[in-house]
């Protein structure tokens, strides 16, 4: 349904000029220095971001896709461009939206005026409302939060180039380089020195503007002894014309301030997530992240944690719910640089209908990272036999003293605790509903209520039907 | 012959590249020499002929097999056995290779010694037919300049039994590839494997069980000591594989660190495509703990004292799986070389 | 028989985590002799005995340890235990992978700084496992791992009677403990007291314990402080009438 690009069929010609040449095709139609010029300009960009870009795109044509992890075959590398410019338009009519998307809208009972602006049309004033609300809130206390975009042209704009892919390079891995180059849309977020921001800061409503979401940039930092809940995207699922996202989310943890990310991811079931996340946490500085993971056909995520300073700490706690068609590869990533630094990965995944979840984890203790404490628990459940659950934790210790445990189990519901439930009058579809909802209680105990009540409907959705 | 960087103990899924996990690169001998063993003990019941090489019994080696030449000793049972023990001094660099074969319901208790120096290469591959038990345990002490390969595949047919206990306490860079197939119905394998790692040492292992028949049981335990500068990375892998249902595999790690500067890399995968199994894995790594330090001290234990007499226990409890008495008096002969017979006759 | 003096504490002042918890403690203990420290919960009691011991989590900030005229205030645990010092935990460790015999062994190996002939050893042992009615087959059991409270604390008495220290610091080894334990556990310790000619320092807030031998002194601490020293009456005072007295003391 790809609307043909004049540069695109240019570089088809030059396919049959030099077919002996495959990754010189993929680059020239990949993606070309004229489209991310285009994109710069279009974002009006300053002059280092346009380089900042240009020099991505090198990067992205020289690297090779992962050799590891779930296939993206699936994915037409070789015309990555239909991703970075989708038809907008296709966006724009809430017919468009797959039925059992709005069919889960029904029954979630999100509001229709919601659903219209999920869906990208008009009803854009409900949520610019409720968006204005929280910034007029937090702007009284000295917090920015803006949109990237306008940010790298104001009073903020030297912490931005200071702080922009810095953490997270392009050179990290090829969907980074391509994030570096096409990225679009987004948050940034100041807190300055000592402002505790009460209530949870959200992105759901601005990410989903039309046109952008795919490749956004979230750049967050919290200064010394502040503190920041953001949350990031919402139980609903989210549909979207493009089919790849690859955003990048970089936050910076100031001394002794504390941030807890959160994320209730539910992308539409043809979506490759490869998206990039990760903190650096300076001395005695805490970072949070609650993360469930539903949605995606394909997922690529693993946040990762650099506990630079001395005692810095780092928690993770993530679910991730793989269903029919899914394969959805996540975990966590720590670094522990500093001295007397702490991490607790902490982690549960469900499969069934044939989903496939993998868990992935690396926990690296470094030389200096003396009295370090580190710690992971993954815990799996399969939900029938053609399912798959994958555990690969991997741990790298330099140093003597540290203090580092592992736990790791896969099993399924124990059949004594769904007769014990059915005992009581209950139905095997609800006992079972409810033991997986008790398993994922590790993050839906992290969030704020009505996104621990979302969260359980979501899992309550995903067993429905789950017998006979 | 001099091989350049081929692949040994590559982890049957991979993970990021750049932790350098995925496999080892070994550079180095892989000699053509056949070390031929000493037969310390074979009982009536078994037989010891060559044979022709097997090749349908997997390893989780990597490249290793297609350096390997010569034929292998193979040892059969065809009933109850008392233990077999085989003396290998791999001196001048050698390769050895041996195949155990246990017939339906058979016992076959073999022991190995690895003494020499040279780089050691040591292949065993066992077939443990129905109901049958092998008992192998492999206690290797060769020279601490040289390079020690080891390859081991055992295929369990239905109610099959593989019991290995391996103590590693000498070489410079040590391989250790195990890889059991449990596809017979109830067929199980546990392994003890015990190591200590001294200072400018590295020790490479990658354990891969692969659970396809039913209520298969598997249960890996290594328990290590890391010395000073020393280098370990534990690879496990149990493959839950779907038409597995009532299969449990177990992996445990307990590492116990002395002195500094050790590269201590673990990495266990649990895969799993059936629902009624189980499958676990923990890792306990670090110095003495303090208060253990003071309860010991508090009974006149020295520090110093108490990390000797832990390292000694861990390792010990390793050496009561062998079942030889003559094997496990040698070990722990091994293990404490001041010891002066004064310990349990 | 003239008594000379064991252990002399003095000025002790103790803290842990910064936090200050003895004050100004003074005790004298001479040979053979049983001494009973009371108090409320969380008074120092346990403090004191880890104190003595050489648990480096607490710290002393000034006083002196004197034990067997040695000065021992800045020695390590395992040198005041070879000294004869002895501290019976509240809760014992569990060690994975070190049996109960091969722990005895080496521990008396490192005492006495010589081999000890397994033939005698194994003699002593059984002897004493049977005094304490525990199973044989848990000399072959690790150090406590997934022991009973009541066979950890038997365990912890066990040690007793094959150190054979000078000094035994009980810290609640009655507690927790049925009737019978209790029984067995009293038994252990008047045979060290009466073979050895043992002093002893029971820490407890309960007396059941004490009813198997004689006591020659009663202190008493209250928020870190020892607000009275006595005889053996001072156990009955206080089962009659509790602590209210002695925490008024501490208020002066």
């Amino acid at each position: 349904m790809k609307e043909k690009s004049q540069v695109e069929s240019i570089d088809r010609n030059m396919y049959d000029f030099r077919n002996e040449d495959t990754d010189n095709y993929r680059l020239n139609a990949g993606l070309t220095e004229e489209i991310v010029d285009k994109i710069s300009k279009e974002k009006n960009d300053p002059a280092w971001m346009n380089l900042f870009r240009l020099q991505s795109l090198q990067i992205y044509n020289q690297m090779q896709v992962p050799n590891w992890g779930p296939p993206i075959d699936g994915l037409d590398m070789d015309n990555i461009v239909t991703y970075v410019r989708p038809n907008t338009k296709m966006s724009a009519k809430w017919s468009d939206v797959p039925d059992e998307i709005k069919d889960t809208f029904e029954r979630l009972g999100i509001p229709q005026a919601e659903r219209k602006s999920l869906a990208g049309v008009g009803a854009q004033y409900d949520s610019e409302l409720v968006y204005h609300n929280v910034r007029e809130e937090v702007a009284a206390m000295g917090v920015v939060y803006t949109d990237l975009e306008s940010a790298m042209h104001g009073e903020y704009a030297d912490m931005i180039r200071s702080h922009f892919m810095k953490l997270v390079k392009p050179t990290d891995h090829k969907f980074a380089a391509l994030h570096g180059a096409v990225w679009s849309g987004g948050s940034f977020v100041y807190v300055p020195p000592h402002v505790k921001v009460e209530i949870p800061l959200q992105s759901y409503f601005r990410l989903n503007a039309p046109g952008a979401g795919q490749f956004e940039h979230t750049l967050i930092i919290v200064d010394e002894g502040a503190d920041l809940h953001f949350i990031e995207g919402c139980s609903a699922p989210k549909y979207n014309v493009a089919n790849l996202h690859a955003g990048c989310v970089e936050l910076f943890v100031g001394k002794n301030a504390r941030l807890r990310y959160s994320t209730i991811e539910n992308w539409s079931k043809n979506m490759y997530n490869l998206n990039t996340k990760r903190a650096t946490v300076e001395e005695g500085g805490t970072m949070e992240w609650v993360s469930g993971s539903f949605g995606s056909h394909v997922s690529y995520l693993y946040p990762m944690t650099i506990l630079k300073g001395k005692n810095s700490r780092m928690e993770f706690t993530g679910i991730t719910f793989a269903g029919k068609g899914q394969n959805l590869d996540t975990g966590a990533k720590v670094v522990h640089i500093g001295e007397n630094t702490s991490s607790y990965i902490n982690t549960k995944s469900i499969s069934k209908d044939g989903g496939i979840s993998t868990f992935r984890s690396s926990v690296i203790v470094g030389k200096n990272a003396h009295k370090s404490k580190a710690a992971v628990s993954c815990q799996s459940l399969m939900l029938d036999d053609i399912s798959r659950s994958d555990t690969i934790p991997a741990m790298d210790i330099r140093t003597g003293d540290a203090d580092v445990g592992h736990e790791a189990r896969i099993g399924r519901i124990s059949d004594d605790a769904v007769f014990y439930l059915m005992s009581r009058g209950i139905s095997e579809e609800d006992a079972r509903a409810m033991i997986v909802g008790g398993f994922a209680d590790n993050v839906s105990k992290e969030l704020p209520l009505e996104y621990a009540v979302e969260m359980n409907n979501l899992i309550r959705l995903e067993m429905k039907g789950a017998i006979g | 012959m001099t091989t350049e960087n081929i692949i040994l103990n590559p982890l049957p899924v991979k993970t990021w590249n750049s932790l350098k996990l995925n496999e080892a690169k070994y550079s180095g001998d892989i000699p053509t020499a056949t070390c031929i063993p000493e037969v310390k003990k074979i009982p009536e019941e078994l037989e010891l002929t060559h044979n022709e090489v097997i090749d349908n019994i997997s390893s989780a080696a990597g490249e290793l097999s297609t350096f390997l030449a010569g034929e292998s000793v193979l040892i059969e049972s065809g009933s109850d056995a008392s233990p077999a023990v085989l003396d290998y001094d791999f001196t001048g660099g050698k390769t050895a290779r041996l195949f155990l074969h246990a017939k339906d319901n058979a016992t076959l208790p073999v022991s190995v010694i690895m003494t020499g120096k040279g780089t050691a290469v040591l292949e065993i591959k066992i077939l443990a037919e129905a109901g049958s038990t092998v008992d192998l345990s492999v206690v290797q002490s060769v020279g601490s300049g040289s390079d020690v390969i080891t390859d081991i595949g055992c295929t369990c047919e239905a109610n099959a039994t593989f019991n290995l206990t391996k103590l590693e306490l000498g070489g410079k860079s040590e391989y250790v590839a195990v890889s059991v197939d449990l596809s017979g119905e109830h067929s199980s394998f546990s392994a003890n494997a015990g190591y200590r790692v001294k200072t400018n040492q590295s020790h490479d292992m990658n354990y891969v069980v692969r659970h396809t028949g039913k209520k298969t049981e598997s249960n890996i335990f290594a328990s290590g000591i890391l010395e000073n500068d020393s280098t370990k990375l534990f690879r496990g892998t149990i493959d839950l594989i779907k038409g597995c249902a009532g299969a449990k595999g177990t992996e445990n790690e307990d590492i116990l660190l002395l002195g500094d500067n050790q590269v201590n890399q673990t990495i266990p995968l649990i895969l799993c495509n059936e629902e009624d199994v189980e499958g676990n894995h923990g890792a306990s790594i670090g110095r003495l703990d303090d208060n253990i330090i003071f309860y010991l001290g508090s009974r006149g234990i020295s520090p110093g004292a108490a990390e000797d007499i832990i390292a000694h226990a861990k390792l010990d409890a390793i050496i009561s799986h062998i079942p030889d008495d003559e094997v496990k008096a040698l070990a722990h002969s091994l293990i404490s070389p001041e010891a002066d017979g004064g310990e349990d006759a | 028989m003239s008594k000379s003096t064991l252990l002399s504490v003095n000025n002790l002042n103790v803290s842990i985590d910064d936090k200050h918890i003895l004050h100004d403690v003074n005790m004298q203990i001479n040979e053979g002799e049983a001494h009973v420290l009371m108090g409320p919960n969380g008074a120092g009691k346990s403090t004191l005995g880890y104190a003595l011991m050489g648990n480096p989590q607490y710290t002393i900030d000034s006083g002196s340890i004197v034990f067997s005229g040695e000065d021992i205030t800045e020695e390590s645990p395992d040198k005041r235990a070879k000294a004869g010092m002895f501290l019976s935990f509240q809760t014992p460790l569990e060690v994975p992978g070190l049996t109960v015999e091969s722990f005895l062994r080496s521990a008396l190996e490192q005492r006495t700084g010589k081999r000890i002939k397994l033939l005698d050893f194994k003699k002593k042992l059984a002897a004493a496992m049977e005094l304490l009615q525990l199973d044989p087959s848990y000399a072959k059991r690790d150090l406590n791992v997934g022991f009973s409270g009541g066979e950890k604390k038997k365990t912890e008495i066990l040690q007793l009677l094959m150190f054979r220290p000078k000094l035994a610091i009980l810290d609640e080894t009655d507690s927790g403990l049925d009737v019978d334990a209790v029984r067995l556990v009293s038994k252990g310790i008047k045979t060290y007291l009466e073979e050895e000619n043992g002093a002893l320092l029971v820490i407890t807030h309960s007396t059941r314990i004490l009813d198997a031998f004689d006591i020659d002194k009663t202190h008493v601490i209250v928020d870190g402080h020892i607000v009275a020293d006595g005889d053996a009456s001072v156990v009955d005072d206080i089962n009659e009438n509790g602590y209210e007295k002695y925490i008024e003391l501490a208020g002066k």
